[in-house]
C-alpha cells in the first residue's frame, strides 16, 4: 500500500525553506531564532502525521526525480523519496529531538555570546534537512546524495570556532566522512546496481542473493564500511571524539543522534532491505558485522575510561553505543534487529541527555574536565539529577530506556545461539557503571579537595583513602550523636592542611571559573575578599595549630563572602541557569524514562515491531 | 480494591514525600506508610493481581501474592517501621530516609513479583537505591559505595544472563514452580544470586560496604537485599540443589569464623550476616518441606533479631563514637536498655531456646540431619549438620566476644546516656517479638509457607534439639574462655576482596592504558605514512634522492624525468584505464 504525497518531499524541504528565512533575518536574533523552532516543529508534525499510516503498514511516495546520466543507454537513476516505517523511525526521532535541541541551541549560543549564529542556525537546519532526507531516501542514490550533503551541512558547525583545533578537526571530519564513508557508499551503491540492475530499497534482495557470492560480500563489505564510517565503527571511528570541538548542541544532536544515526540507519537499510537478513545469513557476512560491532562495544569502552574532558568520554561512550545497535542488527534474529532498532530512540534520548548536561555545565561554570567537577551536584543539583539517570540508562538500569534495548539484545543474542555477543554486552554494562558512576557520585556525594582522583585509574588504588586499611577496625572516630557527613579523623586532616587548594591560588575549577551569574565586579570583589581571608588564615594557622580548622576544606561561606573552595549550593529550584537549556534537559531526561516504561506505548517500539513484521528472514 | 495497591507504591511514595516535607512529618509519613504495606500484606487476598505485557512482548505479573511473597511482605514492611523510626530518633537526615525508603519500596516490589523479568526489574533498582543509600554518609563510604554498585553490576548481569538463557530454553518468564532451567542458565542464576546473598569468595562487599555508613542505614542495609536473595534463590531452585546446601554451610562457618576475628563491631555482625544467611541457604538448598519452611522461618526471625544487633550496636556508636570494641567495654551499667535488648538478640542469633532463633534455626539443622555423604571411607557422614553446628559454635562465640568487651568487661571513660525515647522504642519492640517467636513457635508457623506441615510435624521444644544447643553453648562458652586472649591480639584479617581488589584495578588500568596506547601509536603511525605519501607525490625527486642510488639516477643525463607534462600525464591515465576495464571486462 504506498500512497502518493508530498508529506516526505515537504518534511525534507521544510527546514531548507527555514535556512533562507533564517538568513533573511539575521538581524534580529529573535525572530531568527524562532524560524528554527517553527521549522522544527513544522517537520515534526509532518513526520508525525504519518506515523498512524505507516503503523498500519502504508508507506508514503513522493514524487521521483529520475534522469539517465549516460546518453545512448537505458540506465536511469532516480532521486526517490518514500516514509515508510524504518524511515519514519529515524526522521520522527530526529525532527522531535530537534525541537528540544532548537530551545538548548538557543540557550547555549547566547549564554556563550557565540558568534556567527546565524551561520549556526542555518547550517543546523540544513543538516536536519538532509538527515530526513536520508530517513526518507528510497534507493542507495538518493541515500548517498543525502549522506555527502548532510557532511557538507555539518561541516560548518563542526568547524564553528574556526581556531587551529577546530579546522583540524573539521578536516579530519570531512576527510573520513565524505571521501571515506561517500566514496566506499558510492562503490557499493555501483555494484549493486551492476548486480541488480536498481538501487531500490526492498527490490535488491533477490537479485543479491543469486549473484555471484564473492561480489555480493564486497558490495555488503563497501557499503557496510562506507555506512559504519558514520556509524563509528573501528578502526574508522577517530573523527567523531576529535568533532568534540564542535558546540555542544552539534555534539548533542548531530553527533549523539544525527549524524552518527545516519550512518547506523543506513547498515540497517542495508541489512533489512537492500539484502534481507536471509541473504545476508546465506552470505555469512553477518558475523564479521557483530564480530566488528563487539571489538568496538568493548574497546571503546575501555579508552572511555581514561578519558577526562567529559565530552571525549562521552564520544567514546557514543561509539561504543553506537554498536548495540550494529551488532543487534547483525545478529539478524528478530528479537536482536528489534533490540538494535529500539537502541536507536534509546540512545539518543540518554546520550542527548548526557550532552546538553555537559554542554550546560561548560556554559555555567565553564567546567569541561571530570576530575574539576566534585561537588558540583551542589551548584547544578537538577542538571546532575538528569545526569545521574541518564547514566543509569547507559548502564541498563530499568526504568530507563537503555534497560529495554538491552534486554532485548540480551535474548536476541541467545535465540540465534550466539551467546558470545550476550557477553560483550553485560560486560559493556558494567564497563559503563565504571565510567560514569564516578561522574555522578563524585557531583553529588564528593567536594574539591576531598574527592578521589579522576578518571579512577589514574588515581591510587582505594582513591583517597586507598593508603589507609579499607577495614575500619581501628579507623577514623565517627562523630558522636550520629549525624556525620563522612568527617575525617584527625589522620586526614594532616594531608589536607597542606593542600594548595586556597582559594586565591585557584586550584579548583569553581575558582578559577565562577558563573557567569556574576557581574565582573562582583567576581573581581569575591576574589579579593577570598584571597584576604586565605592570607588571613595563613598567618593564623602558624600561630595555633588546632585540629578543627584542618577538617573542613569547605568553609562556611558567611564567614568569607567569597569562593572558598566548593561550589555554591542551589536548590533544587531551577535557578542553576538558564531555562532555555534546562528545560529541554528535563524533558528529554523524561523521554528517556518514558521511553523506558512505555516503549510500544511511546509509538516507537510500535514502529519496530512494524518493521520487524517486513522483513525476510 | 485491596489488590489493586501494591504495598511497594505506598512505600515509593513515601520516600518522594520524605525528601520534600519536614523532617519529623516526612518521616510520620514513612512510618505511615511501611505500617499500611504491613497491612496490606496481611490483609490482601492470595493470588495474581496485577497482570500485564511489559514492552509490548513480554507476559508479567507485577503483583503476585502467595505464601512466600506474603511472608517477605509482612517482614520487609514491619522491620521498615521499625528502621524509619530508629532512623528519626538517630538525627538521619531526611535525605537519607528518603533513598532508604526507595530502597524499601523497591525489595518489597522485587518480592511481590510473579515473573522474573519483574524480579530482576526490581533487583537492578535495589542495587542502586542501596548504593545511593551508602554514598549518602560520603567520606570512605563513597568509594566502598563504588565498589558495591560494580559488584552488583556484575551480579545483576549474571542474573540477567541465566534468565535471558531461561527465556530461550522455557519460553516464559512467568514463574511456573519449576525454577531456573537447568544447566547453564541454573549456574548462571545460582552465582548470580549468590553475590546477593554473600556465597564464599563473592561476600566481601558485605563486610567492605555495611559498617560504613550511618548507623541508621546499616540497619536498612542489613536486610533487604541478602533476603531477597534468598527469595530469589528459592524462586530459581524451589526443589533445592545440594550443591547450595552445602555452599550454606560453609558460608556458615566461613562467616562466623572472620566474623570472630573483628574488632569493628559492625564488621563482625556484616560477617554474621553470610553466617545466618549460609543457614537459610542451607535450608533452601535441601529442598525438604521443612528444611524450606525453615529457611524461610530463619529469614523472618533474622530479620527481626540482625537489625536489633545493628540498632543496639548503633546506639553504642551513636553515643560514644566509637567503632571498635577495643575502644569501648563496660557499658551495660549505662546502657542498661541497650544491653539487654542486645542480650536477647545474642541468644536469638545463636539459636539458644526461649528465643525465636532456636525455632527457626532448629528446623533446618533437623532438615540437614538427614543429608550424609561417605567420606574418607566413612559411612554417614552428615557434613552438611556438622557444618551447620560449627556454625552455631562460631556464632555463640563471636557473640559472646561483642557482649564481653562492648557491655560487660573493662570501662568506658566519660558518660554516656542510653538509647533515647525513639530508639528505646524500637529495641523494645523488636526484643519483645524475639522471646514472643521463641516462646511460643505457632505463632511464627502460621505465618509460613507449609504451615500445616510445619505445624503438625515439627516440635521445636525436644530434650534432643534442646540438648545439641546448650552443648554449642558449653563449647562455646570453654572456647571464649581459651581464645579470649590471642583473639585480642588479632589486628586487621584480610579477605578475599584483598587479592581480587589490586587485580582488578591494576589489571584494568594495564588493559586501559595498554589500549589506548596502541590505539594512539597506529593512530600516530597512519598520519606519518599518509604524510609520507603526500611529501612523495608532492615532490618525487627529492624522495628518490633520498634513496641509495637515487642521486645517481637523477643525475644520469638518460634518467627519465619523473615530472610529466599535462598531456603525457592524460595519456598515461588513459592507457592505465583502459587496461584495467579490459582486464575486468575480458576477466
Amino acid at each position: 500500500m504506498v500512497e502518493q504525497s508530498l508529506r516526505p518531499l515537504a518534511a525534507v524541504l521544510v527546514s531548507a525553506v527555514a535556512i533562507a528565512l533564517i538568513v533573511a533575518s539575521y538581524r534580529h536574533p529573535n525572530v531568527r531564532d524562532s524560524w528554527s523552532v517553527a521549522a522544527a516543529v513544522a517537520k515534526f508534525g509532518i513526520v508525525a502525521s504519518m506515523v498512524p499510516g505507516v503503523l498500519g503498514g502504508e508507506s508514503y511516495r513522493a514524487p521521483a526525480l529520475a534522469f539517465a546520466p549516460i546518453p545512448g543507454s537505458d540506465v536511469t537513476l532516480t532521486l526517490a523519496l518514500e516514509a515508510d516505517a524504518l524511515g519514519v523511525l529515524f526522521a520522527l526521532l530526529a525532527s522531535l529531538l530537534w525541537i528540544f535541541t532548537s530551545f538548548y541551541a538557543v540557550g547555549y549560543m547566547r549564554g556563550l555570546d557565540e558568534h556567527a549564529q546565524t551561520r549556526f542556525f542555518a547550517s543546523f537546519a540544513a543538516s536536519l534537512s538532509a538527515a530526513v532526507g536520508i530517513a526518507f531516501a528510497a534507493n542507495l542514490v538518493t541515500i548517498f546524495l543525502f549522506y555527502e550533503l548532510l557532511s557538507v551541512a555539518t561541516y560548518p558547525l563542526v568547524a564553528h570556532d574556526e581556531d587551529g583545533e577546530a579546522r583540524a578537526a573539521g578536516r579530519k571530519y570531512l576527510t573520513y566522512t565524505f571521501f571515506g564513508g561517500g566514496v566506499l557508499v558510492l562503490a557499493g551503491t555501483v555494484l549493486v546496481f551492476v548486480l541488480a540492475d536498481t538501487t531500490t530499497f526492498g527490490a535488491t534482495a533477490q537479485a543479491l542473493g543469486n549473484a555471484d557470492p564473492t561480489l555480493a560480500k564486497a558490495a555488503f563489505a563497501l557499503l557496510a564500511a562506507g555506512f559504519g564510517v558514520k556509524a563509528g565503527l573501528m578502526p574508522l571511528h577517530s573523527w567523531l571524539p576529535d568533532a568534540m570541538v564542535a558546540p555542544t548542541p552539534v555534539s548533542g544532536l548531530l553527533h549523539a543522534v544525527a549524524v552518527v544515526k545516519s550512518g547506523v540507519f543506513g547498515i540497517a537499510r542495508l541489512v533489512l532491505e537492500v539484502y534481507s537478513p536471509a541473504v545476508v545469513a546465506d552470505l555469512g557476512v553477518g558475523i564479521y558485522l557483530a564480530a566488528v560491532a563487539a571489538f568496538t562495544l568493548l574497546v571503546s569502552s575501555l579508552i572511555a575510561l581514561r578519558q577526562d574532558h567529559l565530552k571525549r568520554r562521552l564520544a567514546y561512550s557514543t561509539v561504543s553505543q553506537l554498536s548495540y545497535i550494529v551488532l543487534g542488527l547483525a545478529l539478524l534474529g528478530p528479537t536482536a534487529i528489534k533490540g538494535g532498532l529500539l537502541h536507536i530512540p534509546a540512545h539518543a534520548f540518554m546520550k542527548l541527555t548526557l550532552f546538553f548536561c555537559a554542554g550546560f555545565i561548560h556554559v555555567e561554570t565553564h567546567t569541561d574536565y571530570i576530575s574539576e567537577m566534585d561537588g558540583i551536584g551542589k551548584r547544578m543539583p537538577l542538571t546532575m539529577a538528569a545526569f545521574a539517570v541518564a547514566a543509569a540508562g547507559m548502564a541498563g538500569i530499568p526504568l530507563v530506556a537503555g534497560f529495554v534495548s538491552k534486554w532485548f539484545l540480551l535474548i536476541g543474542a541467545v535465540e540465534v545461539e550466539q551467546t558470545i555477543f550476550a557477553l560483550a554486552l553485560l560486560v559493556s554494562g558494567v564497563l559503563n557503571i565504571a565510567y560514569f558512576w564516578p561522574i555522578v557520585y563524585g557531583a553529588f556525594f564528593e567536594s574539591p579537595g576531598e574527592a578521589d582522583s579522576k578518571p579512577l585509574l589514574e588515581g591510587p588504588i582505594g582513591g583517597r583513602f586507598g593508603a589507609a586499611a579499607a577495614g575500619t577496625s581501628g579507623g577514623p572516630a565517627v562523630a558522636t550523636d550520629g549525624v556525620g557527613n563522612g568527617a575525617d579523623g584527625s589522620d586526614e586532616s594532616a594531608s589536607t592542611s597542606d593542600d594548595s587548594g586556597s582559594p586565591s591560588t585557584g586550584t579548583y575549577a569553581v575558582d578559577r571559573n565562577p558563573s557567569d551569574h556574576l557581574s565582573p565586579e562582583e567576581q573581581e570583589r569575591r576574589r579579593r575578599e577570598a584571597a584576604e581571608a586565605a592570607e588571613a588564615e595563613a598567618t593564623a594557622e602558624d600561630e595555633s595549630h588546632d585540629d578543627t580548622d584542618h577538617h573542613d576544606v569547605v568553609h562556611d561561606d558567611h564567614g568569607h563572602g567569597g569562593t572558598t573552595g566548593d561550589w555554591e549550593a542551589i536548590g533544587w529550584t531551577g535557578k542553576e541557569g538558564s531555562w532555555l537549556m534546562l528545560g529541554p534537559i528535563l524533558a528529554v531526561a523524561a523521554g528517556a524514562v518514558v521511553l523506558g516504561v512505555v516503549p510500544y506505548q511511546a509509538v516507537f517500539l510500535h514502529l519496530i515491531e512494524e518493521i520487524v513484521a517486513g522483513v525476510a528472514f | 480494591m485491596l489488590d489493586v495497591v501494591p504495598p511497594a507504591a505506598l512505600v515509593l511514595v513515601a520516600a518522594l514525600l520524605v525528601a520534600v516535607l519536614p523532617r519529623k512529618v516526612g518521616h510520620g509519613a514513612g512510618a505511615l506508610a511501611t505500617a499500611g504495606a504491613l497491612a496490606l500484606s496481611w490483609l490482601v487476598p492470595a493470588g495474581a493481581h496485577l497482570q500485564v505485557t511489559l514492552f509490548g512482548a513480554f507476559d508479567a505479573v507485577l503483583y503476585n501474592v502467595d505464601s512466600f511473597s506474603r511472608l517477605m511482605g509482612l517482614i520487609f514492611s514491619f522491620i521498615g517501621l521499625v528502621a524509619v523510626v530508629y532512623s528519626y530518633a538517630s538525627d538521619a537526615e531526611r535525605t537519607q530516609t528518603a533513598y532508604a525508603l526507595s530502597y524499601v519500596g523497591t525489595s518489597l516490589a522485587a518480592v511481590f513479583a510473579g515473573d522474573w523479568l519483574t524480579l530482576v526489574f526490581f533487583w537492578e533498582l535495589m542495587a542502586v537505591t542501596s548504593t545511593l543509600l551508602v554514598w549518602h554518609y560520603g567520606g570512605r563510604a563513597v568509594r566502598a559505595g563504588f565498589r558495591y554498585a560494580v559488584l552488583h553490576g556484575i551480579g545483576g548481569s549474571l542474573v540477567l544472563a541465566a534468565l535471558v538463557w531461561h527465556y530461550a530454553e522455557a519460553g516464559t518468564f512467568l514463574f511456573t514452580g519449576e525454577g531456573i532451567a537447568a544447566g547453564v542458565p541454573a549456574v548462571l542464576a545460582a552465582i548470580g544470586i549468590g553475590v546477593n546473598v554473600g556465597f564464599v569468595g563473592l561476600h566481601a562487599w558485605l563486610p567492605d560496604t555495611y559498617p560504613r555508613p550511618h548507623i541508621a542505614a546499616s540497619v536498612f542495609l542489613c536486610v533487604y537485599t541478602t533476603k531477597t536473595g534468598v527469595y530469589a534463590m528459592y524462586r530459581a531452585f524451589p526443589d533445592g540443589h545440594m550443591a547450595i546446601a552445602y555452599m550454606g554451610g560453609a558460608m556458615a562457618v566461613f562467616g562466623a569464623t572472620m566474623a570472630l576475628l573483628q574488632s569493628d563491631m559492625r564488621r563482625l555482625l556484616s560477617y554474621h550476616i553470610q553466617s545466618q544467611v549460609g543457614y537459610m541457604i542451607a535450608g533452601v538448598g535441601l529442598g525438604t518441606k521443612l528444611a524450606t519452611a525453615g529457611a524461610f522461618a530463619h529469614v523472618f526471625n533474622h530479620i527481626l533479631y540482625k537489625s536489633l544487633l545493628f540498632m543496639t550496636v548503633g546506639v553504642v556508636i551513636y553515643r560514644t563514637g566509637e567503632e571498635s570494641l577495643k575502644k569501648v567495654g563496660g557499658l551495660a551499667r549505662d546502657m542498661p536498655i541497650t544491653a539487654v535488648t542486645f542480650g536477647i538478640a545474642a541468644l536469638s542469633i545463636g539459636g539458644f531456646p526461649l528465643f525465636n532463633g532456636f525455632v527457626s534455626k532448629g528446623m533446618v539443622v533437623k532438615a540437614a540431619h538427614k543429608e550424609y555423604v561417605t567420606l574418607l571411607g566413612f559411612d554417614h557422614v552428615y557434613v552438611l549438620w556438622y557444618l551447620l553446628l560449627i556454625g552455631g559454635v562460631g556464632t555463640f562465640l563471636s557473640f559472646i566476644k561483642l557482649g564481653y568487651h562492648a557491655f560487660l568487661h573493662g570501662s568506658y571513660d566519660g558518660k554516656v546516656l542510653d538509647a533515647n525515647r525513639g530508639q528505646s522504642v524500637g529495641l523494645v519492640s523488636v526484643a519483645a517479638l524475639c522471646v514472643l517467636f521463641g516462646i511460643r513457635p505457632p505463632a511464627l508457623y502460621e505465618l509460613l509457607p507449609y504451615s500445616d506441615y510445619a505445624i503438625e510435624n515439627y516440635h521445636a521444644y525436644t530434650a534432643f534439639h534442646v540438648g545439641e544447643v546448650l552443648v554449642l553453648v558449653a563449647i562455646a562458652l570453654v572456647g571464649f574462655a581459651v581464645l579470649k586472649g590471642p583473639l585480642k591480639k588479632v589486628g586487621r584479617v584480610p579477605d578475599i576482596d584483598a587479592i581480587y581488589n589490586p587485580i582488578a584495578f591494576y589489571g584494568t588500568r594495564g588493559l586501559v592504558v595498554g589500549v589506548t596506547e596502541l590505539y594512539a601509536a597506529v593512530d600516530r603511525a597512519a598520519v606519518r605514512f599518509v604524510g609520507i605519501v603526500t611529501d612523495v607525490a608532492a615532490d618525487p625527486e627529492s624522495a628518490v634522492a633520498a634513496t641509495p642510488l637515487g642521486d645517481r639516477a637523477l643525475n644520469d643525463e638518460y634518467a627519465h624525468p619523473l615530472r610529466a607534462g599535462f598531456g603525457t600525464s592524460i595519456l598515461l591515465v588513459t592507457l592505465v584505464a583502459t587496461l584495467v576495464l579490459l582486464a575486468v571486462l575480458l576477466g
